[in-house]
């Protein structure tokens, strides 16, 4: 029944017998209990017991382990947002009073360019090899934390790695491999060159953000000169928090607002940041954001300020439309929290029609990506949704007590695998036309259902992949 | 107190559900020892203190498991032969289930004591120690028992076929 070897030649005792014993021993041994059969089991003994059935019972280690969970990520949630309301270093950034005036904060040093707010686990800057899944960048506040920066070395090994997943491998890249300013940055976008003898040139814009009808879309755009390098350079971006009640740097996980030393700019070479803003309620009309250019070995930029109302998505300019596009589709890859209503017919939409004069193609390949994109995760969820259903059918097992709701989702697909984790071992279930293989992983590995693929983690959490 | 209850159900149930498994091989039948030695320890329980449930679980799991082993040869024996003959072309799994078979059957027909701690030696993987606490006889009688066990045993999987 089992094709894999067979990990039970060497059992204890094993020795003391002979060829055909062992053999029938280890098969007895292989096959492990079917789950949803031992769950019922358990089920109906609990019922022997005095006292109301606790349905959630029926679930305990799996309800346990999701409650460890929750409460693991919740003390990461407020530490993270503790270290957000108690930056290292007092932000020498904060307008006293309120009062915003263009280059409220102004007044730092070149080595104090940025509040030193670190995102959860950071990853180096190597681009490319390699990641650690590094946390996408929250919300911050604007009352408590208004300066912000983003590091001006593009990730340029993020498009390619995601092209690669898609269009060679044909897969779904992992999500939190996906570096949402690296997709953005793989594109060139037309942005001045600087004047005025200024090493940098900055273009800002604001419009709604396609997936968060509630929330703008600020772009910040940097372009060097084109005949010189430009060393020890750092952006500074200054919320006013009269008008932006808080925001988020997107992409650059692990990175963001991460103090910058000073980057250095290639010749005309440009970089794009986006952030997303919670406008605030105020009708106040002043700017939302001032942003300035430093550098080490020069004076400092003069200070630009973004204001005016936010245009409607589609009458912002192609190049920030595009870029737009970009981010969401980065966010969908990484399955972000942040995605809102992302959707990729909206990333086609939004990128087919700021295509523009493509010189290099890049864009349109972009269109490949979504569809690829766009059919993978279709597959799989229509693969998720059948090993669901599969399970179900295959034991009249009733999952659906277990969660919320009715109807087949990843959740509810989770749960019924959750069930299964019984002595330290997940016992998953295959369902054939033939018949049902039941299989097992430990406690930390990876298995099937189906084609599901099933990460079991050292706590015995399960993640369909 | 309900609480117990259920710890003890969540904790040696699929203890006692993996040792039913793997002595029948089939869910339906598990889920019946399950129930069986769960109702009975229920009711001995409110007699009886039990201070080693582990030991009492696998005890019963063990041996209602056996004696539905041995259930299931007398009514279902001739089903099985009808059903082995009619395969045309049996694949290497059908064979290997064929023989796992054959082979529960033969413990089945082992006495009481000689399957109990075979089941419990090979199939639960206990230690000599473990067998005696669990039947509440000595480490020597275990292994006395196994060795009758483990030769009855080779004796019929070694010339199986001549057994019509």
């Amino acid at each position: 029944m089992d094709e894999r070897p067979n990990p039970l030649e060497e059992r204890p005792f094993a020795h003391e017998l002979g060829d055909a014993l062992r053999a029938a021993v280890g098969q007895v041994r292989a096959e492990g209990p079917p789950a949803a059969s031992l769950a019922r089991s358990l089920e109906r003994a609990r019922r022997l017991g005095p006292g109301r059935v606790n349905p959630w019972l029926r679930y305990h280690r799996a309800a346990t382990a999701a409650a460890a969970a929750a409460v693991l990520m919740l003390t990461f949630g407020l530490l993270l947002i503790c270290a957000h309301f108690e930056p290292a270093a007092p932000p020498q950034v904060a307008a006293p009073g309120g009062g915003p005036s263009p280059g409220y904060g102004d007044g730092g040093t070149e080595t104090e360019v940025a509040v030193s707010v670190d995102h959860g686990p950071g990853r180096t800057h190597g681009e490319g090899s390699g990641y650690s899944g590094a946390g996408e960048n929250p919300f911050v506040e604007t009352e408590h934390n208004p300066v912000s920066t983003f590091p001006l070395t593009a990730d340029t090994a993020a498009y390619r790695d995601v092209r690669r997943a898609l269009l060679e491998e044909k897969r779904l890249p992992v999500p939190d491999s996906v570096r949402v300013a690296g997709l953005v940055n793989a594109f060139s976008y037309s942005y001045p060159l600087p004047e005025n003898g200024d090493p940098v040139s900055l273009t800002l814009d604001l419009a709604e953000c396609p997936w968060n009808s509630a929330h703008h879309l600020a772009r910040v755009g940097l372009r060097a000169r084109p005949d010189a390098a430009v060393e020890g350079a750092a952006v500074r971006v200054a919320f006013n928090p009269r008008r932006v009640a808080a925001y988020r740097l997107i992409g650059y996980e692990g990175r963001g607002s991460r103090q910058v030393g000073g980057d250095a700019l290639g010749p005309g070479r440009s970089v794009t940041a986006l952030y997303e803003i919670v406008p605030g309620k105020s009708s106040d009309e002043s700017e939302w954001l001032t942003v300035q250019m430093r550098y080490r070995n020069g004076p400092s930029g003069a200070i630009r300020a973004l204001s005016g109302p936010a245009v409607r998505f589609a009458e912002a300019p192609a190049d920030f439309r595009f870029a737009a596009a970009a981010a969401e589709f980065g966010l969908l890859l990484r399955d972000s929290e942040y995605k809102g209503r992302a959707a990729y017919a909206a990333v086609r939409a939004a990128a087919r029609a700021a295509l523009g004069a493509d010189p290099d193609g890049r864009r349109a390949e972009f269109l490949a990506l979504v569809d690829a994109a766009d059919r993978l995760t279709a597959e799989r969820k229509l693969t998720r949704a059948d090993a669901g259903r599969q399970l179900i059918k295959s034991h009249g097992f009733d999952f659906e007590d277990a969660v919320d709701g009715g109807g087949i989702v990843d959740d509810e697909l989770d749960q019924a695998e959750a069930v299964a984790v019984t002595e330290n071992q997940l016992h998953f279930e295959k369902a054939r036309a033939d018949g049902i293989t039941v299989g097992r992983v430990g406690a930390e590995g990876v298995g099937n259902v189906g084609d599901v693929e099933v990460n079991v983690s050292p706590d015995l959490n399960v993640a369909l992949a | 107190m309900a609480t117990d209850w259920d710890r003890i159900v969540r904790e040696h149930g699929p203890m006692v559900y993996g040792t039913a498994w793997r002595i029948l091989g089939r869910a339906a039948d598990a889920e019946d020892v399950v129930q069986d030695v769960f109702l009975q320890v229920h009711q001995l329980q409110q007699t009886h203190p039990v201070r080693y449930w582990v030991a009492l679980l696998r005890r019963l799991a063990a041996c209602r498991a056996l004696d539905r082993l041995r259930q299931r040869r007398k009514t279902v024996s001739l089903d099985g032969l009808q059903l082995a003959s009619t395969v045309d072309a049996p694949d290497a799994a059908l064979l290997e289930r064929e023989t796992t078979e054959r082979f529960r059957e033969a413990v089945a027909q082992l006495p009481r004591r000689e399957g109990e701690v075979f089941c419990l030696r090979y199939f639960e993987e206990l230690s000599y120690q473990q067998i005696a606490e669990t039947l509440s006889i000595t480490a020597g009688a275990a292994a006395a028992a196994l060795h009758k066990a483990r030769a009855k045993l080779e004796a019929v999987l070694v010339e199986p076929v001549e057994r019509e």
